[in-house]
């Protein structure tokens, strides 16, 4: 019971490095800038929308970095190795390495909104009104789509090496985007294009906040979709996991 | 050991499965709502003979926001009844193989839901496109605001009118259905109404409306290219006098415009 903690605590400072910070200050610094613009050009009134707006430029590159290699780069470097021939469990370590980067992803949005937040309060000038419940329900609805994007990208690099992994996503999540852009321009009469498009990426937890902040019916179907993507992938991530190709001798 | 690793990722493959299953039970399972809806064939019909509006729906079985609206909006029973009172409220399923087809090319549907206001003529008063809930449907439906169209005469009886009181005739044509409610507000604007009932009758052909494409091209007021419309003015003798072509953002600019036409047409005269 005891390894979780001090294995994240290793993991945590071995994913930090000056190389890491120096990048999620300047992510924060850049993604920052769009937000601020968008507030102080009235398109952007409440935190539930700037918390929207920041996600779409901050968890850009941030998931992109940190989720490359996840396991991938462990398995090339010998670090997973060097981890099995102790005690530590397969699943103790996959587990951690996705508390990690979630964590670390959490921690670059906190503060990037945090920042925002503050710089936006402080010019009395500009209308900025904060919604508690509902950005607290946005929030919660962005941390599930970052986790189960962070386990796809995971489960993606217990099957490929190196850091293909969350680029392999990403292409994912942008052939899907562009088909399901396709479909409701061109095809939205056509019965099967438009039930299909909705499997292309699990976006349960996107849609749930798109619903949320539409004024639309309380997603349970949403939220529900995107809970089956993330135990289901989470189980596939274990089991790949388990297939992970290390020679540990008597792990 | 395996068998453990193996009974935890059955468990998370079981709650993913579960609950998949839910979601799917949800998002598929036919609604009902309390709504009358009025079959789609007699509707014009009845609206005729009520002398209503008719209030059309166009969804589909497999379209999330329409289902949602029927879950939540039309289960309202101040939807339901303003509907049923004030309207002669009548759905297509875009699926229809005869309805679906005909709504789709006559009302140029794009996406769904969309929800139409019509006269008994088959006439665009108001469109909307998109998931409505209770409060925004209420403000869309009891806004009588714009309906400043409905009160012009038909084409006929305009230019029957024309001749009779020997004014000039106002024929606005759309080509573009998408811009009547924002064009019906333009043309409710004080000065604008002014103009038109001291210099004109006015009346308006939709390009979408068989009868009225008769009209049309009868009169040659055929399209321009990249334009939504044109307003075109006649002499009660059915002289072509001015033609003023009506690009996608000139809603905002009627006012002018209809100034312009009567200004030429007082140098005319």
């Amino acid at each position: 019971m005891r390894t979780f903690p001090i294995l994240f605590t290793a993991e945590f400072k071995r994913f930090w490095t000056i190389g890491m910070i120096v990048f999620s200050i300047a992510i924060i610094a850049v993604g920052l800038i769009p937000s601020v613009v968008m507030v102080q050009s009235g398109m952007v009134t409440t935190l539930s929308k700037l918390i929207v707006s920041a996600d779409s430029f901050l968890s850009f590159f941030t998931f992109l970095i940190f989720s490359a290699g996840i396991v991938g780069a462990d398995v090339t470097s010998g670090w997973l190795r060097t981890l099995l021939i102790r005690s530590i469990t397969r699943e103790q370590y996959v587990i951690t390495k996705i508390l990690v980067v979630f964590a670390s992803t959490l921690i670059v949005y906190a503060v990037g909104i945090l920042i925002a937040a503050i710089v936006l309060m402080s010019d009395p000038k500009l209308t900025f009104t904060i919604d508690l419940s509902l950005s607290a329900m946005i929030m919660l609805l962005k941390c599930c789509q970052a986790l189960l994007l962070i386990i796809l990208s995971t489960l993606v690099s217990c099957l490929v090496q190196g850091s293909f992994n969350s680029f392999f996503v990403y292409g994912w999540m942008v052939v899907g985007q562009l088909i399901n852009f396709l479909v409701m321009r061109k095809y939205w009469d056509l019965k099967w294009a438009v039930v299909l498009k909705d499997y292309l990426f699990p976006n349960g937890f996107e849609d749930a906040q798109q619903s949320l902040l539409s004024d639309m019916a309380f997603p349970y179907a949403e939220l529900l979709w995107g809970c089956a993507a993330l135990t289901i992938f989470f189980a596939a991530t274990l089991f790949a996991m388990n297939r992970v190709v290390v020679d540990v001798g008597s792990e | 050991m395996n068998q453990r690793r193996n009974q935890e990722i059955k468990i998370f493959a079981v709650i993913g499965i579960v609950c998949a299953i839910a979601a799917a039970i949800i998002e598929y399972y036919p609604t009902t709502t309390s709504m009358q809806w009025v079959p789609y064939e007699s509707a014009f019909q009845r609206a005729k003979t009520e002398n209503k509006l008719v209030y059309l729906d166009v969804y589909a079985e497999w379209c999330g926001p329409c289902k949602m609206m029927d879950k939540t909006t039309y289960t309202n029973h101040v939807v339901t009844s303003s509907l049923q009172n004030n309207f002669i409220a009548t759905r297509v399923n875009i699926d229809d193989e005869r309805a679906g087809a005909e709504v789709k090319k006559k009302f140029n549907i794009v996406a769904m839901p969309t929800s139409l206001l019509l006269t008994s003529e088959q006439l665009e008063v108001r469109r909307k496109v998109g998931y409505m809930d209770v409060e925004k449907f209420i403000d869309w439906i009891v806004d009588t605001t714009v309906s400043e169209f409905m009160v012009w005469d038909d084409f006929a009886t305009a230019l029957a009118n024309a001749k009779r009181v020997n004014k000039s005739l106002f024929v606005l044509v759309l080509h573009d259905s998408l811009k009547v409610f924002e064009l019906q507000r333009s043309f409710q604007t004080p000065v604008v109404k002014q103009i038109i009932k001291d210099r004109f009758i006015p009346t308006i052909l939709f390009d979408i409306n068989p009868n009225h494409r008769k009209i049309i091209q009868q009169y040659s007021l055929l399209p321009f290219l990249d334009f939504i419309g044109c307003i075109y003015t006649f002499s009660p003798s059915m002289e072509l006098r001015q033609t003023l072509p009506l690009r996608n953002d000139d809603a905002q600019r009627i006012e002018g415009m209809v100034q312009q036409l009567t200004s030429e047409s007082g140098k005319r005269n």
